[in-house]
């Protein structure tokens, strides 16, 4: 009653800025920080590993390639979710595609479709062992944050690292982070001390991350999907070494 | 020259009330509400997304049952309310979908809300109170709904 005699003898122009002006503040902070939630990115890139074969498998006197190739055509049909890659169709706004200008989130490969069926790690003669080096499941994060699918540290035929998820699904946010924690256990002093690989790409589907060269992949044991703004663990996988 | 000053100075919504009628008014109002939950349910069709999927249709059903009829002491507090939880909802799924459709069409149900021939004195504690108490449910249902709903 008291609040409503003073506004009453607020002049008109007053009033009205006053309810246009809260009403366009507090809108544009649903839109920043809650609308993120509601947003979902579709990406479905390649296997590293199962490219590699198959490029293998491409070559006249590939042997075990060449077994390789027919089980890279079968996994070559597309997920239904791959004809679907943006929902909330907005590719400039998403946290996923704002990593497209960021160095260290550069896709590996985004023409073939997935394979479930990558090869495990095999040493090569020369140099460090190619293939999957370390692997865990995704767990949810704090409350009302949640993440599945499979995390796998992976090298790549031509040496590259690189980070993937597969059937990967994660609770969209503001400001979310892929980190590579040297800590067993996700926590915000882990996420702020890992390794950050670059904006989360895609809230779903099999997506690819970049590992900056000269990396040692034996000294991570985690990956945490961080919002960095609020400090907020979305998700985490432990990783564990192939043998 | 007097007559004019007299008029600038009156407000805005008072000199609309006077060239547009209620009935148009309020059936501007009831339209933008009966739109927005058509499209809320579009969207909840559109998207595979679980959290999306519930929030549109709780918004629905908030917004089909906005429009029953209520005692006029009630109705002046909630319609106005059901108006800003438009325009918020569309703030909040702008890039979801056709959910940009819910800004304009909150803004012009608002409107129309504000220019309906009520209790003149009190109509900017109702536009105030209506935004403050429409953002303030709209965060807290998401808030609910990540609780209770994965995603």
């Amino acid at each position: 009653m008291v609040l409503g005699r003073m506004i009453s003898k607020v002049p008109w122009y007053v009033s009205t800025v006053a309810v246009l002006a809260t009403a366009a503040v507090l809108a544009l902070l649903v839109n920043v920080l809650i609308g993120p939630y509601f947003e979902r990115v579709y990406l479905n890139e390649a296997d590293p590993l199962a490219a590699s074969a198959l490029e293998k498998g491409a070559e006249p006197s590939g042997g075990a390639g060449g077994q390789a190739a027919p089980g890279g055509a079968q996994s070559g049909e597309p997920r239904p979710d791959a004809t679907r890659t943006q929902e909330s169709g907005v590719a400039a706004t998403t946290p996923a595609t704002k990593a497209a200008g960021n160095p260290t989130a550069q896709p590996t490969a985004t023409t073939a479709p997935a394979s479930p069926a990558a090869p495990t790690a095999t040493p090569t003669a020369a140099g460090p062992k190619v293939g999957v080096l370390a692997q865990g499941q995704f767990r949810d994060g704090e409350p009302g944050h949640n993440g599945k699918g499979v995390a796998k540290l992976l090298r790549d035929a031509s040496g590259a690292l690189v980070l993937r998820f597969e059937n990967f699904s994660v609770t969209n946010g503001p400001d979310i982070f892929v980190i590579l924690s040297t800590e067993r256990d996700a926590s915000n002093a882990a996420a702020s001390a890992g390794l950050d690989l670059g904006r989360v790409r895609a809230t779903d589907g099999n997506v690819n991350y970049a590992v900056p060269a000269g990396t040692d992949p034996s000294k991570y044991r985690s990956v945490i999907i961080w919002c960095r703004s609020f400090k907020v663990v979305f998700a985490s996988a432990s990783l564990e070494a192939t043998p | 020259m007097t007559e004019q000053l007299q008029l600038l100075s009156r407000n805005p919504l008072e000199r609309t009330r006077d060239v547009v009628t209620s009935g148009v008014a309020r059936a501007a109002s009831l339209t933008g509400r009966v739109a927005a939950a058509a499209i809320a349910i579009s969207v909840a069709f559109d998207q595979s997304y679980d959290r999306t999927q519930v929030f549109t249709v709780a918004l629905a059903v908030v917004l089909l049952a906005s429009l029953v009829p209520i005692p006029e002491r009630v109705g002046a507090w909630t319609s106005p309310f059901a108006c800003a939880l438009v325009l918020f909802a569309g703030a909040m799924l702008f890039n979801v979908g056709a959910g940009w459709a819910l800004v304009p069409l909150g803004a012009a149900a608002g409107a129309a809300e504000a220019v309906t021939p009520r209790t003149p004195s009190r109509v900017f504690v109702r536009a105030i109170a209506a935004v403050v108490v429409g953002c303030g449910v709209t965060v807290a249902a998401v808030a609910v709904i990540a609780l209770l709903v994965e995603g």
